[in-house]
């Protein structure tokens, strides 16, 4: 009787195991988007300081600088689905990274000892989101790899687990800033 | 960066004399020690002789031979001391202001022991800890220093007592071009070289120094290991760029690299199995292969403030 209860309690310890790493690396995942969030926050805090420091310098962006404050508004007011504060952010870089191009029309504006502190923070922020999409599609890589991969895809099924995609810079961010086509 | 031809025309230029003097130093020392170290071979030949005719060898071989090869060493110590000091303050502190200016060099200090510590990588605590050739300074807009290092510590008591050595290489110290408020380290990738992906498992357990942070290049995963206690900031140290040139450095250095990053400062460990930035008594000083090992060896730690771009400054710091 006992040597059957020994590859019993084995069988319930691997499975244990495999289930308990299997919920540590969805949490993972869900943790790697939370911290997205948060560096996206810092963004949206930067932008009325953008906003105000260039408005008066320049004037043919006015249109731009209006649909980034309505976009940031958009995304700070917390109830859009997870597709579509991806696609707002993206939005957003795009344009965020257009002005900063136009900055180099406007000497003067270039340099001001508040915008270039402000430009830092920007490169900062922008690297930081960088960062946490990184680990966000780190975090998806080994989830997929562990409901993907033996002994792991025999329970994912069971736990109702299926594969998340990796964060890509959609095409509207992969396209470069084309210049000529801004004014 | 200047190469080794504007080195050669330097050195032609300016040092040609004083390698001369050197040069007739040096062979003052060999001579002296020479004629030290003969007399001291005679002195124990005698004694030899005495204890052998005593018939009392076995029990005093040991002992013996311990003071004989610790005068030995002591009398080169002793004379080569004044020497070496000048050497270096004339060839190397000349070296060091050919390859960068503003930076100034001492051949006796080196990087405090509570710099080093404060870099975390190393752990151990040191019994011996001493170092030389200290060089500091601002390069553009990133403050820097380095020196030759050397700690160890002992273990045991009695006959088991013996030398572990923590670190020994080039220790640098820099200014980080970003803000961050934890811990990150690279460190040599032992495990992964040889286990593969069973060893970045077994990586992952090790703790001390934080959370496994998995990068996205893999060959830089086969050279290193990160770990930080913050999974972004390290991704935000760790830039793909950074990454790249961290690689880069590497492979020219080709030693074991570490590197942490740790109160907004970079520090880096290279490890060395040989003495750095040390007159040879042996050979002759005019010759140049030295003189272009210095430099190559100074070039090691300076260019680490253009190989890994620290003067860029485009974030808020």
């Amino acid at each position: 009787m006992y040597a059957i209860l020994v590859p019993v309690i084995l069988i319930i310890v691997v499975i244990g195991l495999v289930y308990n790493s299997l919920i540590s690396k969805k949490n993972a995942v869900d943790n790697a988007f939370g911290s997205i969030d948060a560096m996206l926050k810092k963004r949206y805090d930067l932008i009325p300081n953008l906003v105000d420091t260039v408005k008066t310098y320049m004037t043919h962006e006015k249109e731009t600088l209006t649909q980034i404050t309505e976009l940031r508004t958009k995304a700070m007011s917390g109830d859009l689905s997870d597709n579509d504060k991806i696609e707002l952010n993206s939005k957003l870089s795009k344009m965020m990274g257009s002005i900063m191009v136009a900055v180099e029309n406007y000497p003067n504006l270039k340099a001001n000892e508040n915008f270039l502190q402000l430009q830092g923070s920007l490169n900062e922020t922008e690297e930081q989101i960088s960062a946490s999409r990184r680990f966000y599609n780190t975090a998806v890589t080994d989830y997929n790899n562990g409901i993907e991969m033996f002994p792991g895809n025999m329970l994912a099924g069971m736990m109702n687990l299926s594969r998340k995609t990796v964060f890509e810079a959609n095409e509207a961010e992969r396209q470069n800033v084309k210049v000529g086509e801004m004014f | 960066m200047k190469n080794v031809q504007e080195l050669k025309i330097f050195v032609r230029d300016n040092l040609t004399d004083e390698l001369r003097e050197l040069e007739t130093k040096r062979k003052d020392v060999l001579k002296k020690i020479i004629m030290y170290d003969s007399a001291l071979t005679l002195v124990y030949g005698i004694i030899l002789y005495f204890i052998f005719q005593n018939n009392a060898l076995p029990q005093t071989i040991q002992p013996l031979a311990v003071t004989y090869f610790l005068f030995f060493s002591l009398v080169i110590y002793f004379t080569s001391r004044g020497y070496t000091s000048d050497y270096k303050n004339k060839v190397i502190k000349q070296i060091v202001s050919f390859l960068e200016p503003t930076l100034t060099y001492n051949p006796e200090t080196c990087v405090s022991r509570q710099s080093f510590y404060n870099s975390e990588i190393f752990r151990e605590d040191a019994t011996t800890y001493k170092g030389d050739d200290h060089v500091s300074g601002n390069i553009e807009k990133t403050s820097l220093e380095f020196s030759e290092l050397d700690l160890s510590y002992t273990t045991g008591s009695g006959k088991n007592r013996r030398t572990v050595q923590i670190f020994k290489g080039l220790f640098f110290i820099a200014d980080f071009n970003k803000n961050f408020k934890g811990r990150t380290f690279v460190l040599p990738d032992f495990a992964e070289k040889l286990f593969g992906s069973l060893g970045s498992f077994f990586q992952s357990k090790s703790h001390s120094y934080g959370e496994l942070v998995k990068v996205e290049d893999p060959e830089f995963e086969k050279e290193f290991v990160v770990y930080s206690n913050d999974q972004v900031e390290a991704r935000y140290i760790l830039s793909p760029s950074l990454i790249k040139r961290i690689l880069d450095y590497k492979k020219k250095a080709n030693k074991r690299v570490h590197l942490s990053f740790v109160d907004n400062k970079l520090y880096v460990a290279v490890s060395f199995t040989k003495n750095l930035f040390e007159p040879r008594i042996l050979k002759s000083v005019i010759d140049f292969a030295p003189i272009q090992e210095y430099y190559e060896d100074l070039c090691l730690a300076i260019s680490i403030v253009e190989e890994l771009n620290l003067n860029l400054r485009i974030w808020a710091k």
